[in-house]
């Protein structure tokens, strides 16, 4: 915070800048087809003259993917750095509060339910946003729950433990659903439960990156409240902070921005528990000024890189992105932890 | 400006019951001056300083500021008028003095103003006056509990409020750094006309320092200054009499001796 650092955090921004931009470039060039950067770049800036097959693979298939890596990147990284703020507990994430378990019960309820009951829904209903549909509904419910329960308890701990048990009690019904459900749509569900960022349209991106701007927003308005949350209750009361206020604006903000995320790609979990302290570590703060930023750069850059390596270039093979997240991203935190020694919120 | 309370009764409630803590209180606490809390473990000291600060709501009657009750006043304007230091632990100690004395100037910033040059000032002036020069970018948690202590004090001090209320911030120090703080409390008073209201486990330095003193017993509380208290024999009776006895040609607590009866 103070000046002198200024030129450092010119190239700290500058360098994640970079690394960004490499990370878009090469997941655009990686996939079942290798496309070389300048192709993608004469593709993208060149004269329009769409009548390449590698043109159509990068607008229709590639671009949107890679756009999609960042929005769900950025957004997770933000949301889990919200919740370790407001939970002060390091081990929040983005579902601590059961909307990826909310998310995959009405998946769970579409997928494996549907199949019992499909003779009697309407044509409609089974079309390419259901799963979606299905999904937004489950976590936007137990968002709900949750910011009601909210206002009636003083205690964040006691909200924690009331998010983890929704988180069970979907996951009890999930399994449930799946020991009655039949071996297709099981597989279908578990597919659903991998996370895949190859699906969406513009449109769905742009409704996906509308909440994710929402909820970013939400949080960037609040950095100098999140800051005075790390000096815990009694000291953000006495500078005049709503808890109560600040609690359900946080809520809400990371209930918008994970609850679309899982509806649109399914519950990848790890990034956004594993993002904020790797800003943490890397530039030594807490100072929310600098971990919102970053978070959403690295989160960005860290979907990119594993959505990248989830192509396993050069073969025609997908590995689903919520392995690749944990596989990649975990070793990377707990190096860093080794190395720094000592972790704080 | 005045802090008062008035029919103060403190303690904790919840839906089903309430306990009542302390109190009546009917006191007003005397401006520019240096006022200590004092009373046993669970006499009411720090539930005292969160009804205070509205962590606590008060059982009944209430603390009042410039005749107006607390729970009245909105939270951004009485963060510009009362201050803390708590004993609680921060969730995050990765920050820096820098920092942390800056959060002291948030009930002046907008949504995502940068500080301004008078905020700047505030803080720079807060970490001279606590001595921490050459500290600020230190992290809280490579500090020592002296250093600590300080810096709280200069984030409170940061907030420029008429007010500053500090729980036990001489718990965990030695005699050279209670000494320091001590002084350093004076010196806000003297100086920079603050009100401060302190709560303390150290008696006999309450006694020769603090200009009043408020004595929390089991059923009473007694307000005045120091020589008064020990003419009314008050701190006589604030320990059990066969354990802990007061000698007010020393100003001394001492303890009897288990083998002597």
């Amino acid at each position: 915070m103070t000046r002198p650092i200024n030129t450092k955090r010119k190239i700290r921004y500058l360098l994640l800048g970079v690394l960004f931009l490499m990370a878009f470039l090469i997941n655009i060039s990686f996939g079942s087809v290798e496309i070389s950067i300048k192709t993608i770049l004469e593709s993208v800036f060149g004269p329009t003259t769409h009548n390449n097959p590698l043109d159509y693979i990068i607008h229709h298939y590639r671009i949107p993917k890679a756009i999609t890596a960042v929005v769900v990147g950025a957004g997770l990284s933000i949301s889990g750095l919200l919740m370790q703020t407001l939970f002060k507990n390091p081990l929040a994430g983005p579902y601590v509060l059961g909307i990826s378990s909310g998310a995959s019960l009405g998946a769970a309820l579409y997928i494996m339910g549907a199949a019992a009951l499909g003779a009697f829904l309407p044509q409609w209903l089974i079309g390419n946003w259901s799963t979606t549909i299905a999904a937004s509904i489950g976590s936007f419910s137990v968002l709900f729950i949750v910011a009601t329960v909210a206002t009636r308890i003083k205690n964040t701990m006691a909200l924690l433990i009331i998010g983890l048990m929704f988180g069970s009690l979907s996951s009890a019904l999930v399994s449930i659903l799946a020991f009655f459900s039949s071996k297709e749509s099981l597989q279908k569900f578990v597919f659903w439960t991998y996370g895949n960022l190859g699906n969406l349209s513009f449109t769905d991106i742009g409704i996906l990156g509308l909440f994710v701007s929402i909820g970013s927003l939400v949080s960037i308005l609040n950095t100098n409240v999140l800051n005075a949350m790390l000096l815990g209750n009694d000291y953000a009361i006495s500078l005049g902070i709503s808890l109560k206020k600040t609690s359900l604006t946080i809520l809400i903000a990371t209930g918008l921005i994970a609850g679309s995320i899982t509806a649109f790609v399914g519950p990848i979990a790890f990034l956004g528990l594993a993002v904020p302290h790797i800003c943490r570590l890397v530039w030594n703060t807490s100072n929310h000024k600098i971990l919102i930023p970053t978070s959403l750069l690295m989160g960005a850059i860290f979907m990119l890189i594993s959505d990248s390596i989830a192509q396993l270039p050069g073969s025609a093979n997908v590995l689903p992105i919520n392995a690749i997240t944990a596989l990649f991203g975990s070793p990377i935190v707990i190096w860093l932890l080794v190395r720094k020694k000592q972790i704080q919120l | 400006m005045a802090l008062e309370f008035k029919d103060l009764i403190i303690g904790y409630k919840n839906s089903r019951k309430s306990q009542q803590i302390a109190g009546p209180f009917d006191l007003k606490i005397p401006e520019k001056k240096l006022t200590a809390v004092i009373g046993k473990n669970g006499a009411g000291k720090t539930t005292l300083i969160k009804t205070i600060g509205q962590q606590l709501k008060s059982l009944n009657g209430a603390v009042l500021l410039d005749s107006q009750s607390i729970e009245k006043i909105p939270n951004d304007q009485r963060a510009r008028l009362l201050s803390f230091v708590f004993t609680t632990t921060l969730s995050s100690e990765n920050m820096s003095v820098y920092e942390l004395v800056a959060l002291g100037r948030y009930p002046f910033l907008n949504w995502y103003s940068k500080p301004s040059k008078k905020d700047a000032e505030c803080i720079q002036e807060a970490i001279v006056f606590t001595a921490l020069e050459g500290l600020e970018n230190t992290k809280i948690h490579a500090l020592s509990d002296g250093q600590k202590q300080r810096a709280f004090i200069a984030r409170a001090l940061a907030q420029e409020t008429p007010y500053m209320i500090l729980d036990e911030p001489m718990s965990h120090l030695d005699h050279h750094h209670k000494a320091q703080l001590l002084s350093l409390m004076k010196k806000l008073v003297n100086e920079k006309d603050k009100t401060i209201v302190y709560t303390t486990h150290d008696i006999e330095k309450a006694i020769t320092n603090a200009d009043f003193i408020l004595a929390l017993t089991e059923d009473k509380s007694f307000f005045n200054t120091p020589d008064n208290l020990i003419k009314e024999g008050v701190f006589d009776i604030l320990f059990p009499q066969e354990q802990v006895y007061f000698n007010p040609a020393t100003s001394q607590f001492l303890y009897r001796d288990p083998k002597s009866k």
